[in-house]
């Protein structure tokens, strides 16, 4: 899994930065590429899928699920599964990544009201939009000017939500 | 393909992508944290964050060409604006969004994360519970005209 010859071979290099940087870069964008091929494909740039799995009154339409909507969950399933296998499988107290220093992850371990009250203040744009900022982002790119207003108005949240 | 394959194939995709980026870069794919890390700082290190965002923004476009995906205006402006801004301040205030918190969290196996997907989730179904129960605009543009209508005729 770990490129040690291939990445050796560059640390010998007199331009072992910039290749490392480069490949840092490329690797981000395919990353980011690949998250929104899952994204469309999938249904979730759809904000009537998501509004559809968060309905669960229709789970009580007429027959077992009923008119509920479970793309989602499925979605989410799928996602959880392989990035339980991804995290599980990448040693990353003992290596390096591929192209950076360093992993640096998420540490704080307490639930505190920030977290709290993000989640519901995020729960409630959510359930009112059927947008995420990821779906967001991807369909920024379509040319609907609805996606456009949702986008303006989620990026002042965010840098206000870092301010504070 | 039907609805549920093509739902599973795209969480696959989306694990694997959260993977490639904690494999070659280190870091955790949440967008909200990625959007906000290019919004606030300046640094060269912003970079892969950029790439990432890009990456997001035109595989987006592509794809919904290709499989040319519906778009159907579901909701109005007035409630697109602040919804939106919910989204962005509620996310990043809390540490993540659903692909934070829901993809990379739960892989990580981070009580944290667990709390806040059942927190937003929670909060989401009560919304749209909420909001269903409500009559949609056009009712209310119908209450108001006869409302003037009736003020008028006295």
């Amino acid at each position: 899994m770990h490129t040690s010859t291939a990445a050796a071979a560059i640390e010998t290099g007199a331009s072992t930065f910039a290749n490392r940087h480069n490949a840092e870069l490329l690797i981000s964008f395919a990353a980011g590429f690949i998250f929104a091929a899952g994204l469309t494909m999938s249904g979730m740039t759809q904000p009537d899928k998501v509004i559809g799995f968060l309905d669960i009154k229709e789970l009580f339409v007429g027959k077992f699920p009923g008119l509920w909507d479970p793309t989602l969950g499925i979605v989410m399933a799928g996602a959880v599964m392989i990035s339980l296998i991804g995290f599980a499988a990448t040693p990353y107290a003992s290596v390096r990544p591929w192209f950076t220093e360093r992993f640096i992850l998420p540490t704080r371990n307490i639930v505190d009201g920030r977290l709290l009250a993000g989640a519901v203040i995020f729960g409630i744009g959510w359930g009112l939009s059927g947008y995420c900022p990821g779906p967001a982002l991807a369909t920024l790119l379509t040319g609907q000017i609805d996606i456009a207003i949702f986008v303006l108005a989620m990026l002042p949240g965010m840098w206000l939500a870092r301010k504070i | 393909m039907n609805d549920y394959s093509q739902a599973l194939s795209g969480g696959i995709l989306i694990g694997l992508a959260s993977w490639i980026l904690l494999a070659g870069v280190g870091r955790v794919s949440g967008v909200s944290g990625i959007t906000a890390g290019v919004l606030t700082s300046r640094r060269q290190s912003s970079a892969w964050r950029w790439m990432f965002l890009i990456g997001l923004a035109l595989g987006g476009a592509i794809f919904s060409w290709l499989l040319r995906v519906p778009h159907i205006e579901t909701r109005h402006a007035i409630i697109l604006v602040p919804a939106g801004f919910m989204v962005g301040f509620g996310s990043v205030l809390g540490s993540g969004c659903t692909s934070g918190h829901g993809v990379c969290g739960l892989g990580r196996r981070s009580r944290r994360s667990l709390i806040a997907v059942v927190t937003f989730m929670g909060a989401g179904i009560v919304t749209v519970l909420i909001t269903s129960l409500v009559p949609p605009a056009k009712w209310w543009e119908e209450l108001l005209f006869e409302g003037l209508q009736w003020l008028f005729q006295r």
